[in-house]
């Protein structure tokens, strides 16, 4: 990591975009830790302290009052991490969601696009306390305020939600297993409601209505006597 | 490539694939593509994921290892077993 790298104009501009006002967080505070030095990618943010809440990952550059703020559904991965070749000092990782910050950044797409490319945008933020021996610790905490955050409903449904409504409802065998089902897209199903010209029907699916429509007074058929001759269903 | 402990040799809901795997080596694979090799320390109903020794790969390339790493559960896209 070199010194110059920095107060580059590059750097700058990144940090300009990344780092906005922020202020001291005062609810639900965990965790406070002074001469944290802060990495967004590759720059070198500077100095200053870190503040674990119930509901945001804080910090703030000793100087400028400038820093960024992170909600922890934004934090996809947080990682303690001894020395490597890139960063020689012990440190916090964080890959963060970007779509789910308010921060202004895009990754530069280094990588070749690979045809399973996804539109989550990510970047690394390395936390690095001048003191090495609190990083455990500060591990242990944010894993425990990400299990204070599970994914709201809202959040759930992101992405399968194509514009209409969907139904959601827990199956409710308790903590240690929830699971959401999703009811079908209501738009696609006819219904007592939906107006008659509005209901077109395939050629299987005539077919399967006359099927139905013919066996309404008569016992279930026997198989030799079926005579439906667009019937394709039991064949092969 | 049949193993003698397979978790998959037998029919068995999500829950205990998931327990039989907890302190084995698994590859998480994440929404944005990353993916996360090391040994499953645990997870919890909203399948957020502990690991250790963990390997960070991106296109099939190792590119960080951290100690323990914890994944917040909607990002990942799946996890596997691996063998070690």
């Amino acid at each position: 990591m070199k010194v110059g790298e920095a107060f580059s104009s590059f750097g700058i501009l990144i940090m300009a975009q990344v780092l906005k006002t922020v202020h001291e967080p005062t609810e639900g505070l965990r965790l406070q830790q002074i001469n944290v030095t802060a990495f967004f990618e590759t720059i070198n943010c500077g100095i200053g302290k870190l503040y674990l809440t119930e509901r945001t990952v804080t910090w703030i550059n000793a100087d400028s009052r400038q820093g960024f703020v992170l909600h922890y559904p934004a934090i996809a991965v947080h990682a303690a991490t001894g020395a490597n070749e890139d960063f020689p000092e012990p440190c916090l990782f964080l890959m963060i969601d970007l779509s789910k910050t308010d921060i202004e950044y895009t990754p530069e797409t280094t990588e070749s696009d690979d045809e399973e490319e996804s539109n989550v945008r990510t970047a690394a933020i390395r936390l690095v306390p001048e003191d090495s021996g609190t990083i455990s610790h500060i591990y242990q905490v944010m894993n425990e305020c990400q299990e204070l955050n599970p994914e709201s409903e809202e959040e759930m449904s992101e992405g399968d939600d194509d514009g209409m409504e969907d139904e959601e409802y827990h199956n409710g065998e308790g903590d240690d297993n929830p699971v959401v089902y999703e009811a079908p897209n209501a738009a696609q199903w006819y219904t007592a409601e939906t107006p008659d010209d509005e209901i077109q029907l395939s050629e299987q699916g005539r077919a399967n209505l006359e099927r139905i429509l013919g066996n309404l007074d008569d016992k279930p058929p026997a198989q030799n006597s079926r005579q439906d001759p667009d019937h394709t269903m039991d064949e092969g | 490539m049949a193993q003698d402990i397979n978790p998959m040799s037998k029919r068995q809901n999500p829950s205990e694939f998931l327990k039989q795997i907890v302190g084995k080596p698994v590859v998480v694979k994440l929404n944005s593509g990353v993916d996360y090799r090391g040994i499953l320390s645990c997870l919890d109903g909203f399948m957020n994921i502990a690991l250790e020794q963990t390997e960070e790969y991106q296109n099939g390339q190792l590119k960080n290892k951290y100690g323990d790493a914890f994944i917040r559960g909607n990002n990942v896209l799946y996890i596997s077993t691996q063998k070690r």
